[in-house]
């Protein structure tokens, strides 16, 4: 089964080419039909591929030919399955098929219908492709191709300026970060002979990785690090996270499949990838475990006090990213990927239910919301169910695989970043309920919103309910009833056991997580369910650090004020050189090559032929000059 | 005759029946010109398949002998004629003059004016860049030039639109400048092979004067000392270098291009962007690293600096650009910064990559004047300030220009990523500290181009152009073959890539 694993992403792809050669008058039946059932049949695949590699764990292979010839090196494109990337297919093509399922709702009556699924069908080509890649420079294309798709996405309704504005800013600033693990593949390129994995993670692993200017190790740290930008670039982490918050302008199902539940967590899937680089430096390992931690905080605190739903969860998305970081860089590589694979389904689920909500009340602020539980029943379960995940709540998915996280922090011994990540499980609770009760409970804010308020079609309410149930279930997948599946299915990767490590379930720190959760979800509903506690007091009275959350720790205001104004400055100062001072020079010159013009005018006869027969004549003496002088006669 | 020959000269036998044939319908001369033109494409086409890739020597050879100096040196006869053919790295470039030159002529509108001259000089450009690439000896490639030289002048002087001819004679002037400076350096290589700078060293002494481009450099390249003291050897070089500054519009002899970009029309700017901009570089590829080797690596350090200041300084030129032409202008010298720092690495990637980045901005860089010049019939106005929401009115040709946008900023799967990563591969190589802050201009082009694409087919559609209309059917041939070619050579680069290769190993191996 694994040699055909390359279908998995060849499907969306044909749906793609299908839909190009349809056009932009297709009918949305047809377009969403054929979507559907592209992905649908490439999640089998993946599964089948996930469960064929479970079943012989030594069957994984890589496929290659050649692309390119560089000197003596051959570069190759292909796939390779890997237990690491076999579980990310079935994840990535599971949501997609639910979200293509969703949009066919969501998106109905939009001019550009198949255009959007041209779009969505190259993103998940693209994104699929990524994680088979065999080697670095074929993850690099396809990791640009995502980022293509995010921005073409982004700004898929361009006649909005603010989404104009978000797709650029998303393009640029994960550019930033692509900058880095672009130097890094080169350096890894050139130090090691290959981009395969398999080559650099051999020359990093034995300390032959080597520059003539860097010591092996500083070279590891350098390029490890290098590779980090990049993924914290795609996966929205501190400080390259502006984008993700803006990029809900964007359709929310393209949030959801998207800015959620894949192509954001593919850094954390570039960190798993490349593991055995960032454990030959242990630095590189505690930069990532810093940064995903500084995010899960940042992203929950900023969480705490956004008026739009959108974007609660879009900071929701940012610090569980973060909390997968800090994972993998606290060791913990099978609970990074774990909680990977759960925050998919919940964190697609949330956003859905949202989209559900946008799409009936056709308003994102959370403040003219309210009340609507009695309306749309379904959504309410769902997103209820999405939260309590999220939350961390026992026995929800997100539960098992946070917690994991968290235990392994502490069993690590990463004191502070333990104390980090239950602050933000704390406000993860509570911001999660808030947006539940502001949208679902009390009275409606504004009636007239409420009044056609409805519950979607069967194509918006099944991948609801299929998510919700994820969410309920995804953790039993590696806890003791399956004797921790997933975490042997991720760690058969590498049979010496050298890539993270695990730990045993630690019960009472799951008490008092799962206390952490409750405690936060009781505050939200003693603010915004019964009103016992007044929120606008409370923001009042911590004026200070509620403008600091709800201004976003003025962190966009910064980037304008330092990095674009800089930007700006040198254009600016380049732009007046060049027309002003360089084209003085130029003129000065040639003011004086016109005085000896002015002698030389009556030559022009204004006659093409003259001209053509000068300036021919003119070389032929220059020629003979050189050539008699090379003989010897002047 | 070789079919190098017949390629070369083809456009130049339209251009002189446009010439001779009197006063008849424009459409008589278009028909000419673009017989011309598509006979030359399909003779090139057929080119690749009589080539030998297996090897780099060079083939399809083609020559005409003109007149004879007889006895010029040690008693040895000079004949001096046109020859012509190719080698892996002439072909592609020749294969992207055809293309390009021959939809530089679809581009001229039908109901120009004086068709007959812009139809003439259109094809005179065309030999003359096509003989740039497949010239087998300096005569020949020097009157190439000229050819090139004074028919886009009057290209620029003729049709272009207010300002041109101040732009032409800027570009006459630079243009004429760097050709000197060509002379000068390569009758000066020339004369040293022939033992001029050696007198009297016996190895020598039998050494024959020959203009023959091959020669020259296999024996240049065996022993540059031999022939040349390092003083002499520099100060060629420098001189062959400052052409190939002036002549690829590099930092800061540069100022000629944008203005001239500006001024011209449609047509012309796709020519001028896409072919007249890359024979500064092939001069710095076959004469500066066939010939002078040792010398691209004493001046290494000097040359990657400047490619680097170009990078930079053509991004945040083209992010300051208020005007389309502009700024893909700068986004040119931007490009050919990064082809100077992968020739100043000296290295297989360094070099294949340069190659590459010549094919690829020349591809783009037609591709953008095309369809920003289609554009500019609609709207008639390229000022970025002014446009906006063009998507509505125009799908087809806002999307190309977002496909010609991502390849300009290097997005894989586009020729400008392959050209990109391996000219930095070959950076990173040799100049580490200086390709890690050249890695900056790729930041920068993802900023002057989205910023250009969010104020043109982004946002709200201003009331005038919402009525315009969209690609008419002869507009897409041009976009879809110049999108094509670049999607062709980013997703499988081998195309070419087999030919630079061994272009790239000849020139290496030699140099040694």
């Amino acid at each position: 089964m694994v040699e055909y694993a390359w279908l998995a992403p060849v499907l969306p792809l044909v749906g793609y080419v299908f839909l190009l050669a349809l056009g932009r008058r297709a009918a949305e039946g047809l377009v969403a039909g054929v979507s559907v059932i592209l992905t649908f049949l490439s999640f089998l695949v993946s599964l089948a591929v996930f469960t064929a590699l479970g079943a012989h764990p030594d069957v994984t292979g890589t496929y290659t030919m050649r692309w390119l010839t560089l000197g003596a090196h051959s570069i190759d494109v292909g796939f390779q399955v890997t237990h690491l990337n076999a579980l990310m297919l079935v994840v990535v093509s599971a949501v997609s098929t639910l979200v293509f399922l969703f949009s066919k709702g969501y998106m109905h009556k939009d001019e550009r219908f198949p255009v959007f699924y041209q779009y969505l069908n190259l993103f998940v080509f693209s994104m699929m492709a990524l994680v088979v890649s065999p080697n670095l420079l074929q993850l690099y294309i396809f990791w640009e191709m995502v980022g293509l798709c995010s921005y073409l996405l982004i700004g898929f309704w361009y006649f909005k300026p603010e989404a104009a504005l978000a797709a650029k800013k998303s393009f640029i600033v994960t550019r930033l970060g692509d900058v880095g693990l672009f130097i890094g593949i080169i350096l890894l390129f050139l130090s090691s002979g290959s981009f395969d994995y398999s080559t650099v993670f051999q020359a990093a692993t034995t300390g032959h990785l080597g520059l003539s200017w860097i010591t092996p190790a500083d070279l590891t740290t350098l390029t490890g690090i290098l590779v980090f930008v990049g993924a914290a670039g795609k996966s929205a982490q501190f400080p390259l996270h502006v984008w993700l918050p803006d990029a809900m302008e964007g359709p929310t199902p393209v949030s959801a499949l998207i800015h959620a539940a894949t192509m954001v967590a593919a850094g954390v899937y570039l960190v798993a990838r490349m593991y055995p680089l960032f454990v030959a430096s242990g630095t590189a390992l505690t930069v990532v475990a810093w940064v995903g931690g500084i995010t899960a905080l940042l992203g929950a605190l900023i969480a705490l006090t956004q008026r739009d739903i959108k974007r609660v969860i879009a900071y929701s998305t940012i610090s569980q990213l973060g909390y997968m970081m800090m994972g993998l860089g606290v060791g913990a590589y099978a609970y990074g990927m774990f909680h990977l694979f759960t925050h998919a389904f919940f964190k697609a689920l949330l956003f859905l239910a949202a989209g559900s909500v946008i799409h009936a009340v056709d308003t994102q602020d959370l403040f003219e919301m309210g009340g609507l539980g009695k309306k749309m029943r379904i959504t309410q379960w769902t997103f209820l169910f999405g939260a309590l995940s999220l939350s961390g709540v026992f026995p929800w998915a997100g539960f098992w695989s946070k917690d994991s996280i968290i235990n392994a922090t502490l069993q690590s011994g990463h004191m502070t970043l333990f104390w980090i990540a239950e602050i933000a499980a704390f406000c993860t609770a509570f911001y999660i309920f808030r947006v539940y009760f502001l949208t679902f409970h009390g009275k409606p804010r504004d009636e007239s919103k409420m009044a056609h308020a409805h519950e979607g079609s069967w194509v918006m309410t099944v991948p609801l309910i299929i998510l919700a149930v994820m969410a309920f279930i995804a953790g039993l997948f590696n806890t003791g009833l399956n004797n921790f599946g997933l975490q042997r299915y991720l760690m058969a990767d590498s049979p010496t056991g050298l890539i993270g490590k695990v730990y045993p379930d630690n019960v009472p720190l799951m008490i008092i997580s799962v206390t952490v959760a409750l405690v936060g979800i009781g505050l939200a509903a003693l603010m915004y369910w019964k009103p016992v506690i007044s929120a606008e007091k409370l923001a009042r009275n911590l004026s200070g650090l509620y403008r600091l959350s709800f201004n976003k720790f003025y962190l966009d205001e910064i980037y304008y004020g330092v990095v674009v104004w800089t930007g700006k400055l040198i254009a600016g100062i380049v732009d007046f050189f060049d027309r002003y001072i360089l084209d003085l020079i130029v003129r000065m010159l040639g003011r004086l090559g016109y005085m000896g013009g002015v002698g030389l005018k009556y030559t022009q006869t204004g006659q093409v032929q003259t001209y053509s027969v000068i300036a021919f004549f003119g070389i032929m003496i220059l020629l003979a000059i050189a050539m008699f002088h090379v003989g010897g006669v002047f | 005759m070789g079919l190098a020959f017949w390629f070369t000269v083809i456009p130049l036998i339209a251009a002189l029946l446009i010439l001779i044939l009197p006063k008849l319908d424009k459409a008589v001369y278009r028909t000419i010109a673009l017989s011309g033109g598509i006979l030359t494409l399909v003779l090139v086409l057929a080119g690749w398949f009589a080539f030998d890739g297996r090897t780099n020597v060079v083939q399809l050879a083609g020559r005409i002998p003109w007149f004879t100096l007889p006895g010029l040196w040690h008693g040895h006869n000079l004949v001096v004629g046109l020859s012509f053919g190719v080698d892996g790295l002439s072909l592609p470039l020749a294969t992207m003059t055809a293309v390009v030159g021959l939809l530089a002529l679809l581009a001229v509108p039908k109901d120009r004016d004086r068709g007959k001259e812009n139809y003439f000089w259109l094809s005179l450009a065309l030999t003359g860049l096509m003989a740039v690439f497949t010239s087998q000896d300096l005569f020949t490639f020097l009157v190439a030039l000229e050819l090139v030289l004074f028919a886009v002048f009057f290209l620029v002087y003729l049709f272009g639109e207010t300002g041109h001819q101040q732009a032409a004679v800027k570009f006459l002037i630079y243009r004429g400048f760097s050709t000197v400076a060509f002379m000068v350096a390569l009758v000066g290589l020339a004369w040293a092979a022939a033992g001029g700078y050696a007198a009297g060293n016996a190895n020598v002494s039998n050494a024959v004067f020959t203009l023959n481009i091959p020669t020259l450099t296999a024996t240049l390249h065996q022993a540059v000392s031999q022939w040349l003291s390092p003083a002499a050897a520099s100060a060629l070089f420098l001189v062959l270098l400052l052409g190939v500054f002036i002549e690829e519009a590099f930092v800061p002899f540069h100022t000629w291009l944008p203005t001239t970009h500006e001024h011209a029309d449609t047509s012309t700017n796709m020519l001028i962007g896409g072919v007249v901009t890359k024979t500064g570089a092939y001069v710095l590829l076959r004469f500066g690293v066939g010939m002078l080797p040792g010398e691209v690596r004493h001046w290494g350090v000097m040359l990657a600096v400047f490619g680097v200041i170009n990078i930079l300084y053509g991004a945040f030129a083209a992010w300051s650009s208020k005007d389309w032409r502009r700024l893909i202008a700068y986004s040119g010298i931007s490009h050919m910064g990064l082809v100077l720092l992968g020739v100043a690495a000296l290295n297989s990637a360094g070099l294949q990559g340069a190659m590459f980045m010549l094919i690829s901005s020349g591809l783009l860089t037609a591709l953008l004047f095309f369809l920003t010049g289609a554009m500019k019939d609609r709207t008639t106005t390229l000022t970025i300030r002014s446009l906006g929401g063009l998507s509505k009115s125009m799908p087809m040709l806002s999307g190309f220009l977002m496909v010609a946008a991502l390849g300009s900023l290097g997005l894989p799967l586009t020729s400008g990523f392959i050209s990109e990563i391996q000219a930095f591969i070959g950076g990173f190589a040799t100049y580490p500290a200086i390709s890690f802050v050249g890695a900056l201009g790729v930041v920068l082009s993802a900023v002057y181009m989205l910023y250009a694409m969010e104020r043109t087919t982004f946002g709200p559609t201003a009331e005038g152009f919402l009525q315009l209309a969209d690609a008419r059917p002869f507009e897409y041939l041009p976009a879809v073959v110049l999108t094509g070619l670049v999607l062709l050579v980013g997703v499988y680069p081998d195309v070419i890539g087999h030919l630079f290769g061994l272009s790239a190993q000849a020139l290496l191996r030699i140099g040694g």
